[in-house]
């Protein structure tokens, strides 16, 4: 297989009104996205404040992206992650994965990328924040849901369930 | 040097970002000292702080440059 495409973007904007790539060599795309969840452990939070040194983010997304190629090649892998804060129901993250043909394993990329902590990404949880007084009383664990859909011209759109870890610790 | 705050650090420094004037040379120490004296007690977060150079880790026995860009990296981070 050709060498990997890798884009990764860290954005303050909404994720929805993103265009992600098209690929025309490419006939089994994965979209996974990680959507802020409006309850944890019987508490509700109103959303999540994401923020991010950028530059150092970006490139360790791909690095982490790189290593996991390794074990699930595939021909791209799209990702965008939004900073700032997230009301319940947005997503944080979109991860894309394409590959000429086969699905196999493709939503493992998706799954181990989530599932891996980026230390230039901070996570702020609202409750432990003074100056984010407005969501006290609200939960502060991020969820992660899995909407994923897989394409492929011979089945059409699949769902795919895809159940993840919110992060290693 | 520019210092760059996130998360928690910011809201004890109140901003997300600073200057501070330091030697071509110093070490991590000299850093801290001189956020210390900008930011009273900002060395509480010191144990639990990684410092990144130019979007790099740092090592233990980092030489910094005035030019270099310095970023704290808290504790709670990871998305």
């Amino acid at each position: 297989m050709m060498n990997p495409e890798i884009t990764v973007c860290v954005t303050t904007a909404p994720i929805s009104s993103l265009p992600l790539p098209s690929r025309s060599d490419c006939g089994a795309v994965l979209d996974f996205f990680g959507v802020v969840r409006g309850e944890e452990k019987g508490e509700q939070i109103a959303g999540l404040e994401y923020e991010a040194y950028q530059p150092m983010a970006e490139r360790q997304i791909e690095q982490i992206i790189r290593a996991l190629l390794d074990q699930f090649p595939c021909r791209a892998v799209d990702v965008v992650h939004r900073i700032g804060f997230i009301a319940v129901g947005e997503s944080s993250i979109v991860v894309r994965v394409a590959s000429p043909r086969t699905m196999i394993r493709q939503d493992s990329i998706a799954r181990q990328l989530t599932a891996t902590r980026c230390v230039a990404l901070m996570r702020t949880d609202p409750c432990e924040s003074s100056a984010r007084s407005r969501l006290v009383s609200v939960n502060c664990h991020r969820s992660v849901t899995a909407n994923a859909l897989a394409f492929s011209p011979a089945r059409g759109f699949q769902p795919a369930q895809i159940t993840l870890p919110c992060r290693k610790s | 040097m520019n210092v760059l705050f996130f998360a928690q650090i910011r809201d004890f420094t109140g901003c997300g970002s600073v200057e501070i004037e330091t030697h071509d040379g110093v070490t991590a120490d000299a850093v801290w000292i001189g956020l210390e004296q900008q930011f009273r007690g900002i060395e509480k977060f010191r144990g639990t702080t990684r410092l990144a150079r130019n979007g790099v880790f740092a090592s233990a026995d980092e030489r910094f440059v005035q030019s270099d860009e310095i970023a704290l990296i808290p504790p709670v981070s990871g998305g």
